[in-house]
Parts: C-alpha cells; sequence; structure tokens
C-alpha cells in the first residue's frame, strides 16, 4: 500500500506543504471553560477534542509571503491601512516586494499582523489555526515533552539574540510538524479567546461570563509565557518574533 | 502580575507595544454622503475598511460602510446572554435618552451580534421588541463566524464560543465618528456612561 506512506503528506496549490494531523485529546494549559469533577472542584484537566485537520508543516517563509504580495496588493507596507497592521509591518523588508537576501527567503516571516496572516491564509484556501489546533499540535500526544519544554524555555532565554534559522531546519515532531518551538511565536485564529489568560485578568477589561480558572499545570512555565504573550497581543500588532503558519479543516 | 507581563514584552521585539496611536478625531468637517457625490477616501483607522458582510434584523445584507456619514454607538453583545449584554444595550439606551431631540437622524445606535449560530435576524427581531428598541435609530447585525472574528480583532474584543453555545466576551461600548473611526470607548459599564453622552454632543455640535 503505496498510498498509506504519504497518507500524512498533501501538498496546497501554493505549495506550500501540509500535514494531516489526527484526531486526538489534550489538555490546554488553561481550561476553556469551567467544569466541575465528581466532586464539586474544579477540573483544570479536562481533555478538549481536536478533530483532524491540515497544518503547514513549517511556518509561511518571506518568499511565500512575496508571492501573496505580488497577488494582493493592499497589503504590501506601502498600501497596508494602518487598522490592518502598525507601523512596523514588514519593517525587516527594504521595500514593498524586497525581503533581503537568498537567506531571508527561507526564514519565517514576521513583523506581521492578525489581520494580514488571516489574508495570507484564506488566499491559500487555508485559515490561521485555532489556538486547540496549534496547542494539540504542539503537545504532539506528550512525545518528549520534558525535552520539548526545555527546548522552548532555552528559546525563550536566547529569543532575538540570534538570525532566525531557516522555517525547513526546525525538528520535526511526531505529526511531522516543524518548527512549532524554537522559530518565532505564532498566530493562532482565536488568540483573543483566552479569558482566563493571566494578562487579561489583570488588563481591567470586564467580562461576560469570564471565568478565572487555574492552569492545568502550575510548573509548566513555557505554556505560561505562551498564553501570556497571546493574551498581550493586539490584532493589528506586528514583532519581529511573531510569524504564521496555515491550517485547513477537514470537511 | 507585572513582573510576568513586563518579561513577555521583552520577550517581543519593542516594537509590538510602540502601535501607532489611534488616529485622532476625523470629524471635523465632513460633509453627510447626502451633500458630497464622491466620499473621501476612507481613513486607514476606519471600522469600514473591513471588508465583512452583515445581515441586518429585517434581512438585508448590508456592508459595514453604509453606516458612514453618521456618528455610530456600537457594542458587540449576544442575545441569550442574561446578565452583562441586557446591560450593554440598556446603557446604550441611556445615551439615546440622554441626546437632544435635534440630534435624531444623525446618531445610529448598532448592536453587533457574535452569536454567529443562533442570532439569526429573526431572533434579532424579537429581542429588539423585548428591548423596546427604537428600530428607527438601531441596527441589529448579523454576521457569519468569519465576520466576528474580523470586527471583533478590529475592536479588540476578546470572545471565546464554549461548548453550550454561549459565550465569554469582554465589554465596551464604542463610538465612532462619521468615518467609522473609533473615538471613544468605555468598557465600565457599571455607571450610567455620561462620558460618551458628552462626547457625542460635542461631535453633533462640530459639524
Amino acid at each position: 500500500m503505496a498510498s498509506s506512506c504519504l497518507a500524512g503528506l498533501a501538498v496546497a496549490a501554493s505549495g506550500a506543504e501540509t500535514v494531516r494531523v489526527p484526531a486526538g485529546t489534550y489538555v490546554p494549559f488553561y481550561a476553556r471553560e469551567s467544569v466541575k469533577t465528581a466532586r464539586g472542584q474544579e477540573d483544570l484537566h479536562r481533555p478538549i477534542s481536536v478533530a483532524s485537520f491540515a497544518l503547514d508543516r513549517r511556518p509561511v517563509t518571506n518568499r511565500e509571503y512575496q508571492l501573496f504580495l505580488r497577488a494582493h496588493p493592499e497589503w504590501r507596507k506601502s498600501a497596508v491601512k494602518p487598522i490592518f497592521a502598525d507601523a512596523h509591518y514588514l519593517a525587516h523588508w527594504r521595500s514593498d516586494l524586497d525581503f533581503g537576501d537568498d537567506a531571508d527567503a527561507e526564514r519565517p516571516v514576521t513583523n506581521v499582523s492578525w489581520f494580514a496572516a488571516e489574508a495570507y491564509c484564506r488566499a491559500q484556501g487555508k485559515e490561521l489555526p485555532t489556538t486547540d489546533q496549534w496547542e494539540y499540535a504542539l503537545a504532539d500526544n506528550g512525545r518528549d515533552r520534558d525535552a520539548l519544554r526545555q527546548r522552548i524555555l532555552t528559546w525563550y532565554g536566547e529569543s532575538g539574540a540570534h538570525e532566525l534559522p531557516a522555517a525547513k531546519s526546525g525538528v520535526a515532531n511526531g505529526f511531522g510538524v516543524q518548527g512549532l518551538a524554537g522559530h518565532v511565536w505564532e498566530w493562532t485564529l482565536d488568540f483573543n479567546s483566552l479569558m482566563s489568560g493571566p494578562d487579561l485578568r489583570g488588563s481591567g477589561q470586564q467580562f461576560c461570563g469570564g471565568a478565572s480558572l487555574g492552569a492545568s499545570d502550575p510548573n509548566d512555565y513555557a505554556s505560561f509565557m505562551r498564553y501570556s504573550m497571546r493574551a498581550s497581543l493586539k490584532a493589528s500588532y506586528t514583532t519581529k518574533l511573531l510569524g504564521f503558519r496555515c491550517a485547513r479543516n477537514e470537511p | 502580575m507585572r513582573k510576568k507581563r513586563a518579561l513577555v514584552a521583552a520577550l517581543l521585539s519593542v516594537s509590538l507595544f510602540g502601535t501607532p496611536a489611534r488616529a485622532g478625531d476625523m470629524t471635523m468637517s465632513m460633509p453627510s454622503m447626502k451633500t458630497m457625490p464622491t466620499p473621501a477616501p476612507m481613513p486607514g483607522m476606519s471600522i469600514y475598511n473591513l471588508s465583512s458582510q452583515w445581515t441586518t434584523q429585517d434581512g438585508a445584507a448590508t456592508a459595514l460602510a453604509s453606516l458612514r456619514g453618521n456618528l455610530v454607538v456600537a457594542a458587540m453583545v449576544y442575545t441569550h446572554c442574561k446578565d452583562v449584554c441586557p446591560l450593554t444595550t440598556e446603557r446604550m439606551q441611556q445615551i439615546e435618552r440622554a441626546l437632544p431631540k435635534s440630534s435624531e437622524g444623525r446618531v445610529r445606535f448598532v448592536l453587533f451580534s457574535m452569536d454567529w449560530m443562533r442570532d439569526l435576524p429573526d431572533r434579532l427581531r424579537v429581542f429588539a421588541a423585548e428591548h423596546h428598541i427604537d428600530r428607527q435609530h438601531w441596527t441589529l447585525f448579523h454576521g457569519d463566524e468569519a465576520a466576528v472574528r474580523e470586527l471583533a480583532a478590529a475592536f479588540g474584543i476578546s470572545f471565546q464560543r464554549e461548548s453550550n453555545g454561549d459565550f465569554q466576551h469582554s465589554i465596551a461600548i464604542f463610538l465612532l465618528d462619521r468615518d467609522g473611526v473609533v473615538v471613544a470607548e468605555e468598557p465600565d459599564l457599571s455607571k450610567p456612561p455620561q462620558a460618551l453622552t458628552a462626547k457625542i454632543r460635542r461631535l453633533l455640535g462640530k459639524r
């Protein structure tokens, strides 16, 4: 059965290679909603089901983003509306279509806003992954959990100190997904959904039905940082360490 | 918590928090659509740059830009919400009552539903009737999931849909100028929105 060897791979129309991530469950760092255990306590460890979906194997690169800009001039940095991207949008590009040298071509594109990332994915017939999809792909069914956490923490410690590595240089996890940790932070479709994120709780925002639940694993500092980072974002923000990849739900 | 946040900020580039200031008050002398055949370019910070389509409580497909020309008092709600959303509507009605008669037809009150599954136009009409909403001055909008996500992102509203179909979401009443630029927002619904009302009066006097 030659086809089964290839079942996990698909090439999208854009040329970006996707990986099929099978259905499964994971325990989010913050509970999505209040659920009580049989003994009436807050259940912080309830697994979330995630349906199978296609996820870009690697973060979107500068070269891929350039192709998008050729076809969608409204997203070039000289044209983009400030409501969609702040003044730092594509700050590392020399001009509208010039991302730099050959090494830059293969690096993850960063300095992109949520609006820009979502527009890119829609142009490929995809969407940004949901936070659940992204976190589930990272969790990788618990494979090498401690090593993964350590790798993330090491990366946090040196973030910004080096040039970004090429997108394809990331280690593939058990799903075959590369670079979820250790390259850039990545946008998710619902980055603004985590009501129980620590920053939102202290932000002075008022919530309808706002739960403030604890973390499933208070020692998971790597996840704490990631959720805090997402909660600190606004959709027009851009930064040199924030990129994205796209996903497609299965019908 | 402040320390942790500072650490997160340090991990991200400085530019993340150096976002441009919200575009200023652009309402100075914008004539209404009626008197001006070619509308001026849309300001870059206008919500009306969003391409999403919405449907009114009467089933009419509408682009956001159709609101251009009036001051707009807006909020995102869902009609099955038991606590804060009815209060949002009530606070907006307080603004409506506090405005002078002469402002009629120059201020539009708009509720955007974030409940793309349940708040179809029929349901929005029922909600409007239950809350004695004056549909001459109000519009209630239904949008699909993508439209809701895009608008919430633009407003800076956090939300998530729960497994029972209800939502957790942050709250604010927004004031848009005649070009759709957010010029004020009130997240505190614990007291009457006097600051917003005062701002609307000032903007009404400016034209």
